[in-house]
């Protein structure tokens, strides 16, 4: 990773626009644009800058390669990173979208309060970490041939309601409602579907959680009621994960096949993790719908563990979760890509959206949302680290002009894994957090360690950066009490 | 120490440099790597064996399928190592690996990361007067 990347001379276009010209890189076809305050751009790794505008070289992007406040780097594109790509003359990447396809955040209601659910936390955590296992290598609860796999790899979360794991009305509040129907079987290996068949209703590890949480900061009481957020001492519950080892499967199948595919369409780039193919290639297309198989499983992944969470809360308060208005606020990815139609000058036009570690934010007139949320926009969910709380945001139209309908998706990192390690203890970090009121439980000390609050950036300084800039709203922040870590 | 964690290759990943003598001692470094990056192996008891066969074009890719194998099995058969032989057949660009190691027990054994991929950033494997040496960023 380059540390050393110049700094650019950033074009500055308002308070929290930075904008990186062309002549930043030979190569750059199109400019970058980082959303940022003044703070976080100064603490911001270098090399987001080098990664940024490498993606500004890829062929086919369109209008500028984009970063959110969250920004860190990572391989291939920062995360934090949005492009789009002409469908026709334009590129796929993999490395634009992580190998956890489809990692993504979901959240939950309840009507329960936080002096209802406080007196019996301990147990509900304790509860909620044996059924929904986390960690190194975890089996999930669901068992399923492969023949079975394969309709879960098809239909998404749809699969699961058919199933009994979950509500009808849970479909229409999913992104694509749960379910992206260009996903083909046929482009997945058999490896990846033997990787990743046990481990639907799992959490595994890294910043992955599940956590329990009271809406202590309602910013617009009206449209939170209209999404079931009306106090702030309600308890809501917090999912964030992805589509475990199957998608990391066809995640690394794609990477080779796409380094061999770019000396055949003759592409170089900067980064062998920015591999890529031409969209309309066959490799292109094939990992296109294999990606969507994993979408869907990464859909089903989280609401199989809704299901469980609803259990568990049956269980503990004897009550049914229709009795505790279990209902899903919102599931939304934050690593994938789609072809969308967004605006290109006066034109409406369709591209290869790429978002890796940034969320979709439609605003209200995008036809794609379920109709309830054509008044609201789309819930944007913001996961932080587990000591300092989550945002639930609404995207709006302003997005779909600026952001390729994007926008940040969680804190973003300060602190490299190894130094988290070295500067803080986990079991310390247990202890002093449950004086704090937060109680957690981890299959890994070291792992709890890395997740710590001060490895991260300030999530509320990043959410004001949307909401400043008008791509996403604050609507409510949440605290937490509980955690379950992998 | 045949390989070391390095703090600034990647914030929310794990990297890692392995040296060797000799393509043999380089493979069996990086796999001990990915190993230790899942579970102190210390802490895995030597109960199951595995054995892992691989060819690639190059040495670049012989390394990497082997390291994907390791991450690969993790998943497929719940399973954390302990230990690693690996030996190396440069002429016909082949690696065998025989692996031991224990399924996953969480009360038992002291884990790390679920490791989800070898990445294909700034991954290198080069021969530096005389000695191997291979830095990998793993998917976190």
């Amino acid at each position: 990773m380059n540390r050393n990347a110049p700094i650019p001379e950033f074009e500055r276009k308002g308070e929290v626009i930075w904008d990186i010209p062309v002549s930043y890189k030979k190569g750059m076809i199109v400019p970058a644009r980082i959303y940022s305050s003044e703070k976080l751009i100064k603490a911001m790794d270098r090399a987001v800058y080098d990664q940024l505008t490498n993606v500004a070289c890829l062929p086919g992007i369109q209008e500028r390669a984009l970063c959110m406040p969250d920004a860190h780097s990572g391989y291939g594109f920062p995360i934090g990173g949005v492009a789009a790509f002409d469908p026709n003359t334009g590129v796929i990447s993999p490395g634009g979208i992580g190998f956890d396809i489809n990692c993504g955040m979901r959240l939950v209601t309840t009507n329960l309060t936080y002096k209802e659910v406080q007196p019996k936390l301990k147990p509900l955590v304790d509860l909620l970490f044996q059924q929904v296992p986390a960690g190194v290598g975890c089996k999930g609860f669901v068992k399923l041939t492969a023949q079975e796999f394969k309709k879960v790899m098809q239909n998404g979360a749809k699969w699961c309601v058919e199933n009994g794991y979950g509500w009808d009305e849970d479909l229409e509040r999913i992104e694509d409602y749960g379910c992206i129907e260009h996903a083909e079987e046929s482009k997945v290996s058999d490896k990846a579907i033997s990787r990743g068949i046990n481990q639907l209703g799992t959490l595994g590890s890294g910043n992955h959680y599940l956590e329990i949480q009271y809406a202590g900061q309602i910013f617009d009481k009206k449209t939170a009621e209209k999404l079931g957020i009306v106090s702030e001492d309600q308890i809501c519950v917090m999912v964030h994960c992805g589509s475990r080892g199957f998608g990391h499967q066809i995640g690394t199948d794609y990477l080779k096949i796409f380094s061999e595919a770019m000396r055949k369409y003759d592409i170089t780039v900067p980064d062998a993790e920015l591999a890529c193919a031409p969209f309309s290639s066959k490799e292109g297309q094939d990992y296109y719908h294999a990606m969507a198989c994993a979408a869907n499983a990464a859909f089903a992944n989280r609401q199989v563990i809704l299901h469980r969470i609803r259990e568990c809360f049956h269980k503990i308060f004897e009550k049914t979760p229709e009795q505790m208005e279990m209902h899903l606020v919102y599931d939304v990815a934050h690593n994938i890509a789609k072809l969308e139609e967004h605006k290109i000058g006066n034109k409406m036009k369709k591209l290869v959206v790429h978002r890796k570690g940034a969320t979709r934010c439609f605003g209200p007139s995008r036809t794609e949302l379920a109709p309830m949320f054509r008044k609201t926009g789309q819930p944007v969910i913001v996961g932080g680290s587990m000591e300092t709380g989550s945002y639930l945001l609404l995207g709006t139209d302003k997005a779909s002009e600026e952001t390729f309908g994007s926008t940040a998706h969680g804190s973003g990192r300060t602190m490299s894994r190894t130094q988290a390690r070295r500067e803080i203890r986990g079991d310390q970090l247990q202890k002093d957090m449950e004086k704090r009121g937060i109680y957690v439980r981890t299959t890994s000390f070291s792992g709890l360690a890395e997740e710590a609050g001060a490895a991260y950036k300030s999530i509320s300084e990043v959410v004001d950066v949307m909401d400043k800039a008008g791509i996403s709203k604050k609507l409510v922040k949440f605290t937490p009490i509980g955690n379950i870590k992998g | 120490m045949p390989f070391k964690f390095i703090e600034d290759i990647a914030i929310a990943d794990v990297a890692f440099q392995a040296t060797g003598k000799n393509l043999n001692e380089l493979f069996e470094s990086a796999a001990k790597a990915v190993i230790a990056s899942m579970a102190n192996p210390k802490t895995v008891k030597p109960k199951i064996k595995k054995t892992i066969r691989k060819k690639a074009k190059n040495i670049e890719l012989l390394l990497f399928e082997l390291l994907e194998e390791i991450i690969y099995l993790k998943d497929k058969d719940a399973i954390v190592f302990s230990d690693a032989k690996v030996k190396v057949d440069e002429k016909k660009m082949t690696v065998t690996a025989i692996l031991h190691g224990d399924k996953i027990r969480p009360t038992e054994q002291e884990l790390h990361q679920d490791v989800k991929a070898v990445t294909m950033h700034y991954y290198t494997v080069e021969k530096i007067k005389g000695k191997w040496k291979a830095s990998v960023v793993l998917d976190i």
